[in-house]
């Protein structure tokens, strides 16, 4: 009797350890961002529920909190010219507290056939 | 169904801003808010430079992302093209404007004051304007702009003019409706800016953007921009943006 909860320990604690292994392959293997995507679409994952670009809404929920990204990979500090001239619409005056500019080329690297949801589309031919 | 589309010939303007007036006019965006905006660059160092200009309405894409992101649905892509927001259903998010690739989006941090729009009518101003126009009173707001336009009769000509709402170029599409062009290019005196349906090949949007000098903005984003530009006098790599507002350079 004692030899079969040996063996049924043995079993279960070999489960959870697999499981574990499994579940941190998922999540950090090469290409986790699918995975926190697909469950952000499916609401596994709580970003919340206001859409917004302050840092406690939805958006840097999701992009912040949840996939992880550093602020510096969004606001750089310089940006090339050519890139900057749209980041912001003309006449705006950020303010000093502004993060800074964003260069949309950023947001490609997941959202144009990426991980993420595509917004942007293949290069016209 | 025509496909509105907008061609603007870089070699011809002269960067004189009329569209830009224009726009404000016709469409009484308020302060610091510029649906179509003129970008002048220069280059090089003087007394060897060379100034070049651009305007810049909403590109209204084919596949706009901004229509993608936009959680209520206030921003959607019209059967003519026009890429519009309805102002009644916009939330303020500001998803639109972070991901456009030409920074066309304005959002609407404080309710404009009622000062954006002179009153003609009221007494001090029209006694101030009487000697300059010989007492004529001039609209002093379009009345279009509190309409509801499109099939679905929906506000998006510009009267979301309020505090908490994004906004952006329309293609003047209270004017689209009547049959005519957006007020940027009837004011260009240049014929720099052409308006029209890119489906018909005979159309002059359609002629000019066959130059073998188009080219549209940021194609790499696969937005699929209705704004061709055509000319050679596109500014280099070395240019430089003039009058960029303080805070927002690099």
């Amino acid at each position: 009797m004692n030899n079969l909860r040996v063996i049924f320990l043995v079993l279960l604690v070999a489960g959870l350890f697999a499981g574990v292994i499994a579940s941190q392959a998922a999540d950090s293997g090469v290409t986790p961002w699918p995975s926190t995507a697909e469950k952000i679409r499916k609401g596994e994952i709580d970003v919340g529920k206001e859409y917004g670009m302050a840092p406690d809404k939805r958006f840097h929920r999701i992009h912040a909190d949840t996939v992880g990204l550093e602020c510096s990979t969004c606001h750089a500090d310089r940006i090339p010219a050519s890139a900057q001239v749209f980041s912001v619409p003309p006449a705006v005056d950020i303010s000093s507290a502004s993060p800074g500019a964003v260069d949309r080329r950023v947001c490609q690297g997941c959202h144009i056939a990426g991980p993420a949801r595509e917004i942007y589309g293949p290069r016209a031919p | 169904m025509p496909r509105h589309g907008m061609v603007i010939d870089l070699d011809r303007c002269v960067g004189c801003r009329a569209c830009m007036e224009a726009c404000k006019v016709e469409n009484n965006s308020p302060q610091a808010i510029f649906w179509m905006y003129v970008f002048r660059f220069e280059e090089g160092e003087f007394p060897d430079t060379r100034i070049s200009f651009m305007p810049r309405p909403c590109m209204h894409c084919d596949n706009a992302p901004c229509v993608k992101v936009c959680p209520t649905g206030a921003r959607y892509k019209r059967d003519d093209g026009l890429v519009a927001t309805n102002a009644d259903t916009c939330i303020g998010c500001r998803y639109c404007a972070a991901v456009c690739p030409y920074g066309v989006n304005y959002f609407n941090w404080k309710e404009p004051k009622a000062n954006y729009y002179l009153n003609w009518s009221a007494p001090e101003n029209a006694k101030a304007l009487a000697p300059v126009t010989g007492g004529a009173v001039p609209p002093y707001k379009n009345p279009d702009l509190d309409s509801k336009w499109g099939k679905e009769q929906r506000m998006i000509a510009g009267g979301g003019h309020r505090q908490g709402v994004i906004e952006k170029c329309t293609f003047c599409v209270q004017r689209v409706e009547k049959g005519l062009k957006p007020a940027c290019v009837t004011a260009c005196p240049l014929s720099a800016l052409e308006f029209g349906d890119l489906d018909d090949p005979a159309s002059a949007v359609s002629k000019r953007r066959r130059s073998d000098r188009a080219f549209r903005l940021r194609e790499e984003f696969g937005t699929e921009p209705r704004v061709h530009y055509i000319g050679a006098a596109r500014a280099g790599t070395g240019a430089r943006e003039i009058e960029r507002p303080r805070g927002a350079s690099a």
